[in-house]
């Protein structure tokens, strides 16, 4: 145990070193204030945008329009602007626009009132025309944002001036909604969703399906990296020479290395998990919670939910040390690490954009079998109460984590180590790691 | 004297190749048996393998009356092997380095001796808490020295101890292995500069063709050349294969 602890604290000595971590912190940092900079942005997109009306005149449909304009802005009545320009003269409109701070400007026809009343009584012409002009707008993806809010006021106007044309005529505000459809109700992995659209559910749960995937495949090609590295570095200085010479098992050895490994793996990922929590909360502002919807983990749940990410943690170490061991030196290690990337990033993106169980059930293999697959999956599965997956997924990386460490005790006890792989007629040296070919007592 | 190392018909094949082909040899307690021969000879091979590094393929290997294939573990705790051109981890400082080291042999006091002994051999002075990537090439080796010795071995195997040092750091490690095998510390040691191996061997092996073709002592094997120095003894054995 105590060789095992002086194993531990070197390989923590090596990867937690001051550049290490001062760039994880930095990664992490910028993450934060990335995603506090997209919130900013979408509460910005989601405050009402200053608006200007250009309209002529007080009566009829006019005012009918203008009241809307500020019953709707009644949060915010400082927000409306009413506007000098000319309603045909686009350059003075942008111009008085621009010199206001105006983001949006309505703009009513010289005949609205006219035109909606020939509407009403012939069914024909264009209807009241509001023509709508935005200035210094935004071209991120919450622009869209501020084009729904002014969609949306549009139809309130056109709604509250139907109501009062059939106000009118001896007709109520009723007949112009005689159908409604105030309340979904979306069943969704076996279990029923009141009052929730797919649209909610999928944004709700939209931070969970970015964070885990973009987390493990960060954690997992990070320390995939540092152990391959630190493999082809002892190498290089003859360190492990050194080491394996030691009076201390070879199991010792290998396990001092992947728990050593794995504590900066999880301290790495603690870290992230904290800078992505912020950015991927950011991305979901405005969202259904999951609370709202009872998608909640409860202890028992996190325990699962830590003792999968450690399984896979360990399984990643182990294909890195087991890739460690044909390395030469630190240049040739840092090839290696594209295998690690590459079965990492596959179920990233398999699992940001598509549903797992709408897979052919090929894919649905593939990705089983891919060790990381599991930890991204795992907190959705968990709230959606995917069982099967969850035990079959936790089985499934203790066999694979334990065959992994299995695999690289053997090469460790076995020539390849100092020697690499050597062709040979009939029984190879990869035959050897699992034959009892080796010193008994290591 | 006793044996400390006893090797029997030891054979290593890397596949098709055989790399060492039944050398057998022996080394006595407190003695210094010189490796020479050849580059690709299979000097670093048969180290290697009494070593516990590498598997034998055939033949055996005995530490004070152990047998490797028996006793890896025991063996382990008797030797102290320090390879080619090796490093230390480069973010420890010297002193971080012997103290992980020495964590293999012993716990608290104990332990705390076999570091100051370690830099005591290693002696260099302040810089034994700098970081191990700050020092030179001689400064690295006295400290691999010093690992290998303190946690005072009975076996010590030293492979191209001198090889890059400048004249002084290379008298004064040769200075270390003399003073440790006079403090009963068996030595086999390889070594490409038949200078040093004259100086410090009390018996020399050569090996060629990863067969052993030659062993006596300095004096010994000059004499049945009939030449003045180990080198020449080097060059004709060379050349009768």
């Amino acid at each position: 145990m105590n060789h095992l602890w002086n194993l531990i604290r070197k390989e923590l000595k090596e990867l937690l070193t001051p550049a290490s971590v001062i760039s994880i912190i930095v990664v992490a940092l910028l993450f934060a204030s990335l995603g506090g900079a997209l919130s900013s942005e979408v509460e910005k997109a989601e405050a009402l945008p200053v608006i200007g009306v250009v309209s002529y005149g007080t009566a009829d449909h006019y005012r009918t329009a203008l009241d809307a304009i500020d019953a709707y802005y009644s949060s915010s009545p400082g927000s409306v602007m009413t506007m000098t320009s000319d309603h045909d003269d686009a350059e003075s409109i942008i111009n008085e626009m621009k010199g206001s701070g105006i983001s949006v400007a309505l703009v009513f026809g010289a005949s609205y009132s006219d035109d909606i009343d020939s509407f009403v009584s012939t069914g024909t012409g264009p209807g009241g025309v509001i023509e709508i002009y935005w200035c210094e707008v935004s071209t991120g993806v919450f622009g869209a944002i501020s084009a729904a809010i002014v969609s949306d006021l549009i139809d309130t106007i056109n709604h509250v001036t139907a109501a009062e044309i059939v106000g009118t005529i001896g007709g109520t505000a009723a007949m112009l909604t005689p159908v409604s459809s105030p309340k979904s109700h979306t069943s969704f992995n076996g279990k029923m969703y009141d009052g929730y659209t797919p649209s909610d559910i999928s944004g709700a749960l939209q931070s969970q399906s970015l964070l885990m995937p973009i987390l493990m495949m960060i954690i997992i090609t990070m320390i995939g990296s540092m152990i391959i590295s630190s493999m082809g570095n002892e190498k290089e200085n003859k360190t492990l020479e050194t080491l394996l010479t030691m009076p201390v098992k070879r199991t010792t050895i290998v396990s001092g290395k992947l728990i050593g490994a794995a504590i900066a793996g999880l301290i790495f990922g603690v870290v992230y998990m904290a800078g992505m929590y912020v950015y991927t909360n950011s991305m979901s502002a405005g969202s259904l919670s999951l609370n709202e919807l009872g998608l909640t983990l409860g202890p028992a749940d996190w325990i699962i939910v830590a003792a999968v990410i450690f399984l896979a943690i360990l399984s990643a170490l182990g294909i890195c040390m087991i890739l460690g061991a044909f390395v030469k030196n630190y240049k040739a290690a840092q090839t290696l690490t594209l295998p690690i990337s590459v079965l990492a990033m596959i179920p990233m993106f398999v699992t940001m954009f598509v549903d797992f169980n709408t897979l052919p059930a090929v894919l649905q293999a593939v990705l089983f079998a891919i060790p990381f697959t599991h930890p991204m999956m795992i907190m959705n599965n968990l709230m959606l109460g995917d069982m099967f997956m969850v035990w079959a997924g936790l089985g499934y990386l203790a066999v694979f984590a334990l065959v992994m460490i299995y695999i690289t005790v053997r090469i460790y006890n076995s020539d390849i180590l100092l020697t690499g792989l050597i062709r040979k007629r009939g029984k190879g040296t990869l035959s050897a790691i699992f034959r009892g070919s080796l010193l008994k007592t290591r | 004297m006793a044996d400390a190392l006893v090797v029997k018909g030891l054979s290593k094949s890397f596949g098709d190749r055989l790399a060492v082909d039944g050398v057998s040899f022996s080394v006595k307690e407190g003695e210094i048996f010189g490796l020479i021969g050849p580059n690709g000879a299979g000097k670093t091979t048969t180290l290697r393998m009494i070593s516990t590094l590498l598997t034998m393929t055939s033949g055996d290997i005995w530490v004070y009356g152990k047998s490797m294939r028996t006793d890896a573990d025991y063996i382990r705790r008797c030797i102290s092997y320090l390879p080619e051109d090796a490093g230390a981890y480069k973010d420890l400082t010297g002193r971080a380095y012997l103290k992980f080291m020495a964590g293999f042999f012993a716990n608290g006091e104990e332990m705390e001796n076999i570091v100051d002994k370690g830099i005591g051999i290693a002696d260099l002075g302040e810089r034994i808490d700098s970081k191990v990537s700050t020092y030179s090439k001689g400064m690295m080796r006295r400290l691999l020295i010093a690992r290998a010795i303190m946690p005072s071995p009975r076996l010590a195997i030293l492979d191209e101890i001198t090889s890059g040092l400048d004249v002084m750091n290379a008298f004064e490690i040769r200075d270390v292995v003399r003073t440790i095998a006079k403090g009963g510390v068996s030595v086999l040691l390889s070594s490409h500069n038949m200078f040093e191996v004259d100086q410090l061997c009390d018996r020399i092996g050569m090996i060629d063709g990863g067969k052993m073709i030659l062993t006596g002592s300095p004096s010994e094997l000059k004499e049945r050349y009939k030449v003045g120095t180990v080198e020449e003894v080097f060059i004709k054995a060379a050349v009768k294969r």
